[in-house]
């Protein structure tokens, strides 16, 4: 697969914090929580990459923790630490809480000019697994565009940009 | 410089949410590109950012008020005290500082018996604690004052024996301003002790000034340092150096000044001209010195003159320096009275002027021009229904009272001041008086539902409060006191009812009366020296009669 900067063009984009594992289809499989790829370079990204990590960024904020902003975030973490996740249906029931904030605050900041692979659709557990002391939820996410291609993230002087 | 740095968890909402928006409009202006929502980048600009530039702009907002003309005059309270002194010098404008009162204490013991008062003991008197700086002795001869702090031991009435001693309040404020009389507690009463009380009016307590009263010299501060026009006297006097001109210690508490200038028709009039007219160089500045009338007394030595129906009658005179700025007598009691006697009945009070001493001296040329200034004399008789006067001889024999005048005090060193070849106005002269006095009288009714007794201070205070700052206002509205009693109120009690009526003290001794349901109006009498521009609103706490259902 090759780097198409075309792609990104005309569109709002965010850092990379969760590194991207690409099939050779260049299908978006999974994101690791990574900074900086093996160069030491950080990269920005559009379309479901950002939509994904945005995804992210409000399942893992803690609401109320964010000063001035008390409702952005969800309560999914807490609830993890609370301990009152002891099996799988526990897990699907404190994301299910989580999502319906994540989608509130995700259509809360689209607009008409947002592109439809960023704009929030649906996100479907395909997995999960509690064992005592870890938990793993697997999810996929769907964007307002079915058809979306998966934009891999790339490396540019943000300065002059 | 108290404003700091708001903590960033402390901010004001609205003020976070203005500076992100700023700063979201300044990013995204310089950098289209970035993503400002629920992103890494909202994350570092957005919130830490835009609380840190929240925290400075609040800052940058609380300098501002503080050092902004326009801010401070519309919410004084809110600005930074030390900026606004800072702002205050711009304009050669000085914050009074908090001072502490002071004054004689009569201390009464049942024996005669040489008795000392440490230093640092305390009295107290209205919540308001005093103490003695030095320690003082009482000693039973003159041959044995051998210090300052030394005092007579003298006779006060039997099994009575009184001396002084000066003490200081221990806070600041004008809570320290006991009046004439005021009974003081000893924490540690000395051997045979009967009583305390204030030998005069306290001076010198004062609360430190605010930032509304101290933007409200402002412009008094702007004006030129002479008394060439009638704005600049006032100022003058209250800002005059006081290394340079030592008499003008406590002109910074002069409350309110009246100039009486050619063209008024309350200006004395010129009795050298063969033609009616005012002074023409001349100038008379009213003065309320003071926010309540005070009270000061005097031993002074009375000759026996004549008789009245069997009693004598006595005679004393009070110079300038005991009658300058001087309104009525308040009371002459012997020297052996108790604190609560009521005192003899005045049967002549006669105003003249002396014009002898060094220095500049106005031209004054009739006594009613002169009353209530710092050349005023004061001739009074009484009739004294106790001295038995068979064996004494009218025209020689005489013995002492002790008089209590009502006064405003500073008259004499704002004269000096006034008088200075370097202040005075080279075209003419300035004559000081005390304001005339207008003294009111409130008579109310209050309900109150409370079981608890009612506390009768908080609108004794609140009426002298009110009316001692008024400088030469000339209208007091019956429903501004009521507004002011209403405040004091606890809330279990309501104002039934309400009187005020006004007697001004014209300076030839003439009673006005004002009475009126609504407004009590400075007359118009300028051949009394009697009108808005020369009369001052005063009211004594005797004069506050409050009933309590």
């Amino acid at each position: 697969m090759s780097l198409d900067l075309s792609q990104h063009l005309g569109r709002v984009y965010d850092m990379v914090v969760w590194r991207p594992v690409v099939t050779a289809a260049n299908k978006l499989q999974e994101l690791l929580p990574v900074l900086l790829d093996e160069t030491g370079e950080a990269q920005i990204c559009t379309g479901l990459q950002k939509l994904a990590q945005k995804f992210l960024i409000v399942l893992h904020t803690e609401k109320g923790t964010v000063p001035y902003r008390p409702d952005f975030g969800t309560d999914f973490i807490p609830n993890l630490r609370s301990g009152k996740v002891r099996q799988e249906a526990d897990l699907m029931s404190v994301f299910t809480l989580a999502e319906i904030d994540i989608r509130e605050v995700l259509k809360s900041l689209e607009t008409d000019d947002t592109p439809a692979d960023e704009k929030y659709s649906a996100a479907v557990v395909k997995g999960t697994l509690v064992t005592p002391g870890y938990a793993m939820l697997k999810v996929e996410l769907h964007s307002e565009d079915s058809q979306a291609t998966y934009l891999l993230p790339i490396s540019i002087d943000l300065i002059s940009t | 410089m108290s404003i700091t740095l708001t903590p960033l968890v402390e901010l004001p909402q609205t003020e976070v949410d203005d500076a992100r928006t700023l700063l979201r409009a300044i990013v995204s202006e310089k950098y289209p590109g970035i993503d400002l929502d629920a992103t890494l980048f909202e994350s570092l600009l957005l919130d830490v950012l835009g609380t840190v530039y929240a925290a400075v702009s609040t800052y940058v907002q609380d300098v501002d008020n503080s050092t902004s003309l326009q801010k401070i005059q519309e919410d004084p309270e809110s600005a930074d005290a030390d900026l606004v002194d800072l702002r205050a010098a711009n304009f050669r404008v000085t914050r009074q500082t908090a001072t502490r009162a002071g004054g004689e204490v009569v201390i009464v013991i049942s024996r005669q018996l040489a008795t000392t008062i440490p230093a640092g003991s305390q009295f107290t008197a209205n919540g308001t604690t005093f103490q003695t700086e030095e320690s003082f002795a009482a000693r039973l001869a003159e041959s044995n004052l051998l210090y300052d702090t030394d005092r007579l031991l003298e006779s006060a009435g039997t099994n009575r024996y009184k001396f002084t001693v000066t003490v200081t309040a221990t806070d600041t404020g004008a809570a320290g301003q006991l009046k004439q009389g005021a009974k003081l507690i000893p924490t540690t009463p000395p051997a045979y002790f009967v009583e305390a009380y204030a030998a005069s009016d306290f001076t010198g307590g004062r609360d430190g000034q605010s930032n509304t009263e101290l933007q409200a010299e402002l412009t008094s501060g702007l004006s030129v340092k002479s008394i060439a026009s009638r704005l600049s006297v006032l100022p003058t006097i209250k800002t005059a150096n006081v290394d340079e001109y030592p008499e003008a210690a406590e002109f910074a508490d002069i409350v309110a000044g009246s100039v009486i200038g050619f063209g008024d028709e309350e200006l004395s009039v010129d009795t050298t001209s063969l033609f009616p007219i005012r002074k023409a160089t001349r100038a008379e500045l009213y003065v309320k010195t003071s926010q309540q009338i005070q009270l000061v007394e005097y031993t002074v030595a009375a000759t026996l003159v004549g008789t009245y129906d069997g009693f004598g009658v006595w005679q004393f005179v009070l110079d300038k320096s005991e009658a300058a700025g001087v309104y009525e007598i308040k009371r002459v009691v012997k020297t052996t009275a108790d604190a609560d006697s009521t005192g003899y009945e005045v049967t002549s009070d006669f105003r003249g002027v002396d014009l002898t001493g060094e220095g500049y001296i106005p031209a004054i040329t009739q006594n009613l021009e002169g009353a209530y200034s710092a050349y005023q004399t004061i001739t009074v008789k009484i009739v004294d229904t106790d001295t038995d006067i068979n064996s004494l001889t009218i025209g020689t024999s005489s013995q002492e009272y002790l008089v209590t005048v009502a006064y405003q005090p500073q008259l004499a060193n704002i004269q000096t001041f006034l008088s200075r070849s370097d202040v005075r106005n080279p075209n003419g002269d300035v004559l000081a008086k005390a304001a005339v006095p207008a003294y009111v009288r409130i008579a109310m009714k209050i309900v109150d539902d409370s079981e608890v007794e009612f506390d009768e201070d908080p609108i004794r205070l609140a009426i002298q409060a009110y009316i001692g700052q008024l400088g030469f206002a000339g209208r007091l509205y019956v429903s501004q006191l009521t507004s002011e009693i209403v405040q004091a109120l606890p809330a279990s009690a309501v104002l039934s009812n309400i009187y005020a009526s006004l007697r001004v003290r014209a300076p030839s001794g003439t009673n006005l009366y004002v009475r009126n349901e609504h407004l009590l109006e400075v007359p118009y009498e300028p051949d009394e020296l009697v009108s808005d521009k020369t009369v001052a609103f005063f009211v004594n706490d005797e004069d506050i009669i409050i009933e309590v259902q």
